[in-house]
C-alpha cells in the first residue's frame, strides 16, 4: 500500500462541517512571517507552546512518555505563575497554548483561571486530558473558552481502556466516567453552539491492534468531531519497548477505520508519522523555534524529549522561578536553540521518536534543503491555525 | 540569514577515541574536569564508542544555569579530547508511583 503519494492531501487537511482540520501536518503556511524572520536569522516567538500545568496525573498509561520525562525538581506551579506566564506569552507573540505535555493539567488549581485568562487576553488554548477529573462544572467554566479539547482514549472497549490507561480491566469505572463527561461536553457544545472542536485519540501500540475499530466505532457513538489514531513515542534508547517494524502489519486495519468516517465524525490517521516508523528525515532541530515545550514541573526546555535530567544541557529555565519573558530573551534560549539547528545536534540519534515538533523541523529541514518550500498560505484559515 | 546545516554531518569519532578503552576515555576526560574548578561537580561514568558520554553530578545546579555550564563542558572537551563528544548527565525516574506500576525502567 503506497501512502505517502497522498501527503499532499494531508497538509490541506480533512474537511469538516466546520472547517478544514489538519493534524496529520503542519500550519507553517499560515505563519509566514515567523518562517521569513527565522530564515533571517531572528530571535523568534513560537507561534505555540505545549504545555503542562503539573506533572501530576491519576491514569498510569502503559504507552505514556511522560514516563522517560523527570526532571531534576518539579516546582510547585501557583495560579499567579501561570497567569503571568500567559502575559509573557502574549507580550512575546505567542499565538496558541495547548496544554498537553508531560502532566494532566485538569488536576491543577490554576486550570480554570489559566484557560479564562487565556482567552481574555487573545491568545488561543486548546487541552488535552483523560477527561476523568473534568466533571459538567469544570465543563461548563472552561468549554466556552477553548478551541479544541482532545480526550486520550486508549481504547473502544471498558475492560482495554482500563487495562491500558489504569489498575486493570476490571477498573472499568474510569471508562464510563471519561465517557460520561465526553457526552456532557459534546451536549453543551450543541446547547451553546460552541466553536470548540471535540476529538478523542488513540496511542496505537503493535498490542492494541484489536482496538482500532472498537476505538472508531465509538468516536462516531459519541458524536464527537473526530477520532485520531497516531503512533507511540519512544526514546533513543527503548525504553518504552515501541516495536516500529510491526505497524506496517496494522495498514489494513486502519485504512478500514477511516472509512468509518461520517458527515459529523471523522476518523483520522496520522499516516506521516506511523509511516516514518520513528526515524525521521532531518538532523537538526528546528521546530522548537516555532513550537515550544514546557513541562509541568515548570522547566521550559525546547522540547519534551529534554525534559528529563538526562538531557540538562538543553535546559533552560523554570517560570516559576523566573519570569518566561526573561528566560526567552536570555543568552541560554539562543545559544539552546542555535545548539539544536546545528551539527553538533542530530535528531536521528539523539532524541526520542517523533516528537511533537516533528511535523514542523520536517517542514522547515525540508524548505531549507530546497525540498519543498514554505509558501505563504493561499487558502482559507483552517481550525486551530495557532496549534501547529 | 540562518546559518544553513541541514546537510551537515554530525562530528564522529577519530581513530583514537575509538581504540581506547572506556577506562582510559573516563580518565582523560575526568582528568580535563578536575583542571577547571567551575567543573569539578562532574564526574564521567559512561564513554561510548559513539563518543556519547554520561556525567553524574555532586550538586544540584538551578534550571536557569545547567544548560549553558554543561555545553559550556561539552565544548571543552571536544576541544581538548575528541570532536564527537556528545555529553549527556545520568537520566532521573519517573517519580508516578502509580506510573511506576508499569515497571518501566530507564537506563543510562
Amino acid at each position: 500500500m503506497t501512502l505517502k503519494k497522498n501527503y499532499l492531501d494531508k497538509i490541506q487537511g480533512i474537511d469538516t462541517p466546520e472547517g478544514k482540520l489538519i493534524l496529520d501536518s503542519h500550519k507553517l503556511s499560515y505563519h509566514h512571517d515567523r518562517v521569513e524572520a527565522w530564515e533571517n536569522g531572528e530571535l523568534i516567538a513560537p507561534v505555540s507552546v505545549d504545555m503542562a500545568l503539573t506533572r501530576a496525573c491519576g491514569a498510569m498509561c502503559s504507552f505514556c512518555y511522560a514516563m522517560v520525562q523527570e526532571p531534576q525538581e518539579r516546582a510547585s506551579i501557583k495560579t499567579q505563575d501561570a497567569l503571568n506566564l500567559l502575559d509573557d506569552f502574549k507580550e512575546i507573540g505567542v499565538r496558541g497554548v495547548s496544554l498537553i505535555s508531560d502532566g494532566e493539567s485538569t488536576l491543577s488549581k490554576a486550570y480554570v483561571p489559566f484557560i479564562q485568562h487565556a482567552a481574555n487576553i487573545g491568545i488561543d488554548v486548546g487541552n488535552a486530558t483523560n477527561g476523568w477529573e473534568w466533571e459538567p462544572e469544570k465543563i461548563e467554566q472552561v468549554l466556552p473558552s477553548l478551541s479544541w479539547v482532545r480526550f486520550t482514549v486508549a481504547a473502544g472497549t471498558p475492560e482495554a481502556y482500563s487495562k491500558i490507561m489504569f489498575k486493570g480491566t476490571e477498573h472499568t469505572k474510569v471508562f464510563h466516567r471519561a465517557m460520561s463527561n465526553i457526552k456532557y461536553a459534546v451536549e453543551l457544545k450543541k446547547r451553546l453552539n460552541l466553536k470548540v472542536t471535540l476529538g478523542i485519540q488513540m496511542v496505537l501500540l503493535p498490542e492494541f491492534k484489536d482496538e482500532i475499530i472498537p476505538f472508531s466505532k465509538l468516536a462516531v457513538d459519541l458524536g464527537v468531531d473526530y477520532g485520531v489514531i497516531k503512533h507511540c513515542s519512544d526514546d533513543e534508547l527503548g525504553t518504552l519497548g515501541v516495536d516500529y517494524s510491526k505497524y506496517e502489519d496494522m495498514y489494513d486495519l486502519l485504512a478500514q477505520a477511516e472509512h468509518l468516517s461520517n458527515e459529523k465524525t471523522k476518523i483520522i490517521i496520522k499516516w506521516s508519522k506511523i509511516e516514518d516508523k520513528g526515524i525521521p528525515t532531518y538532523n537538526r532541530f528546528y521546530g522548537p523555534q516555532f513550537l515550544l515545550q514546557i513541562s509541568g514541573s515548570g522547566l521550559v526546555a525546547p522540547s519534551g524529549m529534554f525534559f528529563n535530567a538526562r538531557y540538562s544541557k538543553f535546559h533552560i529555565g523554570n517560570f516559576a522561578e523566573d519570569r518566561f519573558k526573561d528566560i526567552f530573551y536570555s543568552k541560554r534560549y539562543k545559544t539552546i536553540m542555535d545548539y539544536l539547528a546545528s551539527p553538533y545536534f542530530d535528531a536521528q540519534t539523539m532524541m526520542g521518536t517523533l516528537p511533537i515538533q516533528h511535523y514542523v523541523s520536517e517542514a522547515l529541514d525540508n524548505h531549507l534543503k530546497g525540498v519543498a518550500k514554505i509558501s505563504p498560505a493561499s487558502s482559507p484559515d483552517p481550525l486551530h491555525k495557532n496549534f501547529l | 540569514m540562518i546559518n544553513n546545516y541541514s546537510n551537515s554531518k554530525t562530528p564522529t569519532p577519530n581513530k583514537e577515541w575509538v581504540a581506547k578503552s572506556e577506562i582510559v576515555r573516563l580518565e582523560e576526560i575526568n582528568t580535563q574536569l578536575k583542571k577547571d574548578k567551575a567543573f569539578d561537580i562532574f564526574l564521567a561514568i559512561n564513554a561510548q564508542d559513539s563518543g556519547q558520554v554520561v556525567i553524574s553530578i555532586n550538586k544540584a545546579i538551578p534550571a536557569n544555569e545547567r544548560g549553558l555550564m554543561l555545553l559550556e563542558l561539552e565544548k571543552k572537551l571536544k576541544l581538548s579530547i575528541d570532536e564527537s563528544i556528545t555529553i549527556w548527565c545520568e537520566p532521573v525516574g519517573d517519580r508516578s508511583t502509580l506510573r511506576n506500576l508499569r515497571g518501566v525502567k530507564i537506563s543510562i
